[in-house]
């Protein structure tokens, strides 16, 4: 097509072409250089092989932020797709007032996130706060959420504030795909007899399942880069490691950058294995039309 | 009948209750940035009782100097805009419109970089701005929106690509230039897909903290996600004030979304489209 202009084409990408060398080619380069080093940003840097990749492995805090990231993308990812599968079926209705409620669930997707971090320390404040004073009219005994010294506590605390942020923009995803399926279907499965939670797990999550899969792939590589939240909950990650927030620690505040590079490449490989396993398992569960 | 008013019930009931927990914490912080001082974690509460102190707001804007974060944020904000539309249209429309070996596989490698997470770019990207003396600028938080971004490059390429050739070749029999061609002729016909990049650029800046926290220091330079992240810090104890800067920080992204939703969510749902 247009073969006789080719040389245009070549014009029209010549930004991408500087952006990808300068922006992408040549930090990746610097940055696999500078995990094999011992570099403070100051002076120049120091080849010591693989030790820091070495540390990586070994250093039980940075196992721990390993630990807390998968921890946290167990306690949030399924939860939250499983949820938003819910509201985008509730969503797929004739009802009047429905872009109303579209656009009440989609507020919390455009708040920023410093703001809604924010406000969620004050409805979790351990004295007053209002979702224990919610827990005392049940009776329950009032929590510490994010204060708390359990990391696992501060862990499901900050999944259920990221469920109820994401929820509305994974059913709006959902949604567009629930609005291809036809009718017949469901009218199929009515004469057949099936009730509506029948209706839920055996036709339409196999009919989501492409959404479903896409949504957990970038789901997965989305949670495990998950800075903002963290940072703002946890004091940049001094109280609670994640990934994000240790690399961010080492490299900016106590001037690692080659630990924090390698830590950097070691998560690089682990979410392209993770995505190559989404990927097989793929074939499995995934109904494509 | 009955079964099925029944039904509806239920489901409004469920909304309902949905819709609350979804809207609550907003309009909690809202009540909150309008009381005194030591008020937040009253027993029972007392929020949305008058006096109310619109005091906070004016303290947050003067005070915590949020007036000038929020011009930095929409400095940031504006120029971004202008970066992603121009490049990503342009770059996205030599993708489309010239194919041969050379470009498929350069957009292949394109695509390839999104593999790279972003928190293995974050210490490499810094490093870069270090060694270019941008530190403490805004270049790194604008500068990098001129060069197209592949996801963006993606769905605009679709986008161009189910416009017909014929167009271009008609205009170019005619002796008009390529860059003639691609701004005149294609670019008006994908005004929709152009207002969805804008307005995520202006939300995604708006909100991005990350960027600023990494890459700015000196406090006049701060965006609003910056110093709305310090001001738990700034304003130690005074929950009323924090609450009213993230009140303030959220109008503005709310007002826009609610006049562009369209756009917005059709954005993002065309964006599902290519799983």
């Amino acid at each position: 097509m247009l073969e006789r202009d080719k040389k245009w084409g070549w014009v029209f990408v010549a930004p991408y072409i500087v952006g990808l060398l300068v922006f992408f080619l040549i930090p990746v380069i610097c940055s696999m250089y500078f995990s094999l080093t011992d570099y403070n940003m100051i002076s120049a840097p120091k080849f010591i092989g693989l030790k820091n990749y070495i540390k990586v492995f070994t250093d039980p805090k940075i196992l721990e932020a390993y630990r807390n990231t998968f921890v946290f993308l167990i306690c949030y990812l399924p939860m939250e797709i499983f949820l938003s599968c819910v509201l985008a079926v509730l969503l797929n209705q004739k009802l009047k007032s429905i872009a109303v409620f579209r656009g009440i669930f989609f507020t919390p997707v455009i708040a920023p996130m410093v703001a809604v971090g924010a406000i969620w320390v004050m409805l979790y404040n351990p004295f007053g706060g209002i979702i224990n004073q919610l827990f005392g009219v049940f009776g329950i005994e009032p929590r510490q959420f994010v204060f708390s010294k359990n990391w696992f506590e501060v862990i499901v605390s900050i999944a259920v504030l990221c469920i109820w942020k994401g929820i509305g923009s994974q059913a709006i995803y959902l949604l567009a795909a629930l609005q291809s399926i036809s009718n017949d279907i469901y009218e199929a499965a009515l004469i057949d007899g099936a009730g509506p939670v029948r209706k839920f797990f055996s036709i339409t999550i196999p009919l989501l399942s492409p959404t479903i899969f896409y949504l957990t792939v970038l789901g997965v590589i989305g949670t495990i880069n998950s800075f903002e939240i963290f940072s703002i909950m946890t004091q940049e990650g001094a109280e609670l490691p994640v990934i994000a927030t240790y690399i961010y620690q080492n490299a900016f505040r106590k001037n690692r950058v080659g630990l924090a590079s390698a830590i950097g490449w070691v998560t690089f490989v682990i979410v392209a294995i993770l995505t190559w396993l989404q990927k097989v398992a793929e074939k499995r569960w995934v109904h494509y039309e | 009948m009955n079964k099925r008013k029944l039904t509806r019930i239920i489901q409004f009931t469920l909304f309902t209750l949905l819709a609350i927990i979804m809207i609550v914490p907003f309009l909690w912080a809202v009540g909150v940035s309008l009381q005194g001082p030591g008020q937040a974690y009253n027993t029972p509460p007392t929020i949305f009782q008058p006096p109310f102190r619109f005091e906070n707001y004016v303290e947050v804007l003067s005070k915590y100097d949020f007036g000038r974060y929020f011009l930095n944020t929409l400095t940031i904000c504006i120029i971004n805009m202008i970066g992603v539309v121009l490049s990503n249209s342009m770059i996205a429309f030599g993708f489309a419109k010239f194919e041969s070996k050379g470009l498929n596989a350069l957009f292949f490698i394109g695509l390839c970089t999104m593999y790279v997470p972003a928190v293995t770019m974050m210490v490499p990207s810094y490093t870069l701005w270090n060694k270019l003396g941008a530190l403490d600028t805004f270049v790194p938080l604008t500068l990098g929106s001129f060069f197209g971004a592949i996801s963006w490059i993606f769905l605009m390429r679709q986008n161009f690509k189910s416009l017909p050739n014929s167009f271009y070749e008609a205009a170019y029999m005619d002796g008009a230039n390529p860059f003639y061609i691609y701004w005149k002729i294609y670019m008006p016909l994908c005004k929709p897909i152009i207002a969805t990049l804008i307005l995520r650029q202006f939300m995604g800046d708006w909100n991005n903290l990350q960027g600023p926290l990494i890459y700015i220091t000196s406090k006049e330079k701060y965006t609003a996600a910056l110093a709305m992240s310090a001001l738990g810090a700034d304003a130690y104890g005074r929950v009323e004030i924090e609450m009213a800067g993230a009140v303030i920080m959220m109008i503005p992204v709310i007002i826009v979304y609610l006049l562009a939703q369209r756009h917005f969510i059709g954005g993002i749902a065309d964006a599902g489209v290519k799983g």
